[in-house]
């Protein structure tokens, strides 16, 4: 691939929020032994007031755009009643600007998934991604509640009561060592379960999840191995799944190369994220609720004490911003993936390495790298396929 | 009244011999042998063979560890690995259009029976079961209601290598259940009074292994649904190697 030949500098665009994370609960009913949420069995609550100032916030910031997503995150979201969203929506709804397209979201393990929560979703169009990491004898190795019994049979009795009531869902699907063997299985499951569309997410080393099955050696052969088989099934069974990484990357490639690969993780308010308390934070959301050294916990502001102006201001967001600026130059200057990645996740390069200013992670070199690789060869296998059909046919017409 | 003796997989016999059964590296699911395997306490003769007798039963926890190789080690006994496979591929299967009146009439294999075998070798390499390239893919369906049935396969002939460098017995035999019923696996001993041992693979699964003396038991009985298995067969001899998929009977 030529190197950054589709990139501009993203550093030069203004921030624009799009997407706005907000924590209802710390607390997750499941167990998820690659979960990097630090805070999971905390039951805390978001306050009403906390929510009011959450929404004055962003809404009054300079850097709001004409749209805007919030995500109901970083704990399990249906563990809150529904009222709660009833109430947290019509907040949002009288508080915004009049011109500001606004769409609600959530990331749910399904457990909890009832008809009354399938109603609440029609009513108001919340959008709904489900968690799920293929057939029982995968999903049941990780994802687990406190007491150690799978939760397979319960996301899956979600899912069917979603499907039920017609609502259309994506499914969040990650990988760990153990999936690498099981493409087929895993393709199966969403195939015949008629979950069309899915993204992988990898066991990263992230936030309380200090390590991954997915770092032994050999590894990266297997996840490629991994890519070229679900690749090859989704082309053997066209139009029953699309996979987020394979499209996303698709798009990468064929976007104008003088187009700017936006990275929303990598802009300053691009993604703001709001814990349970008040505590603002930027960048990639899993950053919130962290502890470091250096950085301290991230929590650049609280909305119980300003705004988004005063994260501007605050010593640990200025040090954070500077370092992750860097590490986007370095990845521009350095990588051959730039192009389509855009800089990366900077929580990967702080969890694997330590700071922001570094350049290649285990994230990049499954997520981008391997996709990339393994897209561009299908296309270019493709290509020649075709061309070889071309000369045939040009040769039998001559004849 | 038989008696019913322990299994004793490394007590080799004109014919069955020692087995050890156990899950292959790429397994779907929990693998519980207690539930798949059964012995029971010999054959008795029958005009066209020899039949097991209708005692089969749960091996007793010794004969379970030997019969999974948990106290031998393993040298000299016949190993079969049970894999699982996807149902993308039953779904194809199903698809096809088995004629056995085009197969008897020699007008050869279809275009999609090719296609879906391909597909299949695909997935066994995938998965890195040693299957050679030069191998026959025969389909076998049996009507239900249709008396036992029995094949062979075999016999062993020198090693080749698979496609991923890996040696390869010319005799690995790969039996695939492509039914909607499980279908029984028969390691048979020739001696009346040694026990035979019964594999019960379910829809989905399938086993391989250099099945020397193995016996296949197409037993439709009590069965609802056709019996739909896929042989996956070493070559038969050196002038055949260089042949591609072929050979699709119907029983």
């Amino acid at each position: 691939m030529e190197r950054n030949s589709l990139s501009s500098h993203q550093a030069d665009i203004s921030p624009v929020i799009d997407l706005l994370v907000i924590q209802p609960t710390p607390f997750c009913n499941l167990d998820c032994d690659y979960c990097y949420l630090p805070n999971r069995g905390d039951r805390r609550k978001i306050d009403p007031d906390t929510l009011r100032r959450i929404f004055k916030a962003v809404f009054e910031s300079e850097f709001l755009g004409r749209q805007l997503g919030i995500v109901w995150h970083a704990g399990e979201p249906t563990t809150m009643p529904i009222e709660f969203y009833r109430t947290a929506f019509a907040l949002a709804e009288q508080s915004k600007p009049e011109d500001l397209a606004l769409t609600h979201s959530i990331q749910t393990n399904a457990v909890l998934i009832d008809q009354a929560w399938c109603d609440f979703v029609l009513e108001t169009g919340l959008q709904v991604g489900v968690s799920v990491d293929g057939p029982a004898f995968l999903h049941d190795r990780h994802r687990k509640t406190r007491s150690g019994a799978g939760t397979h049979a319960r996301t899956l009795r979600g899912i069917r009561r979603l499907q039920d009531n017609g609502i259309d869902f994506h499914a969040i699907c990650v990988l760990t060592r153990d999936s690498l063997d099981y493409p087929d299985e895993i393709f199966d499951f969403f195939a015949d379960n008629n979950i069309g569309q899915i993204g992988f997410n990898i066991d990263e080393i992230e936030g309380a999840n200090h390590d991954s099955t997915l770092t032994g050696v050999g590894t990266d052969t297997l996840f490629r191995r991994f890519l070229r088989r679900f690749l090859d099934l989704l082309k053997q069974h066209p139009g029953i799944l699309s996979v987020r990484e394979f499209d996303d990357t698709m798009s990468a490639i064929a976007a104008d190369e003088n187009a700017a690969i936006y990275n929303h993780q990598v802009m300053p308010f691009g993604i703001v994220s709001v814990d349970a308390d008040g505590n603002i934070s930027t960048f990639s959301p899993e950053l919130l609720g962290q502890s470091s050294r250096t950085y301290g916990d991230f929590a650049f502001g609280n909305v119980h004490q300003g705004g988004l102006d005063d994260v501007e201001n605050n010593a640990a967001f200025q040090k954070t911003r500077r370092e992750i600026k860097a590490g986007l130059s370095r990845c521009r200057e350095t990588c051959d993936y730039y192009g389509v990645c855009g800089g990366g996740a900077p929580s990967n390069k702080f969890f694997e390495h330590g700071r922001f200013d570094e350049t290649e992670t285990m994230y990049c070199r499954l997520t981008k790298m391997a996709v990339t690789d393994i897209v561009i060869s299908d296309i270019e296998a493709d290509l020649a396929q075709h061309a070889a059909e071309f000369v045939t046919a040009a040769g039998g017409q001559r004849a | 009244m038989t008696s019913i003796q322990p299994v004793d997989p490394a007590k080799p016999t004109e014919r069955g011999g020692g087995v050890i059964v156990r899950p292959f590296s790429h397994y779907a699911g929990h693998w519980r042998a207690e539930q798949k395997l059964r012995v029971h306490s010999g054959a008795k003769l029958k005009m066209h063979g020899d039949a097991p007798r209708d005692d089969w039963r749960t091996p007793r926890d010794v004969e379970l560890s030997r019969l999974t190789g948990g106290d031998t080690d393993g040298a000299d006994l016949l190993v079969v690995e049970v894999f699982t496979f996807p149902n993308h591929l039953r779904n194809d299967s199903w698809g096809l259009n088995l004629d056995s009146d085009q197969v008897s009439a020699g007008s050869g294999v279809s275009q999609e029976y090719r296609a879906f075998a391909a597909r299949l070798l695909e997935y066994l390499e995938f998965i890195r079961v040693p299957v050679n390239r030069t191998c026959t893919i025969r389909a076998e369906i049996s009507r239900p209601g249709g008396g036992p049935s029995w094949t062979a396969a075999g016999p062993p002939a020198g090693d080749k290598v698979a496609s991923d460098g890996r040696p390869v017995a010319e005799s690995t035999t790969i039996m695939l259940n492509f039914g909607f019923e499980p279908r029984g696996v028969v390691w048979a001993n020739q001696d009346p009074s040694c026990p035979w041992v019964r594999l019960a693979l379910e829809p989905g699964e399938a086993c391989f292994g250099p099945f020397r003396q193995m016996q296949l038991v197409q037993d439709t009985l009590g069965m609802t649904e056709p019996d739909f298995n896929l042989i996956v067969e070493p070559s038969e001899s050196e002038q055949h190697a260089n042949k591609d998929l072929c050979g699709v009977c119907h029983d």
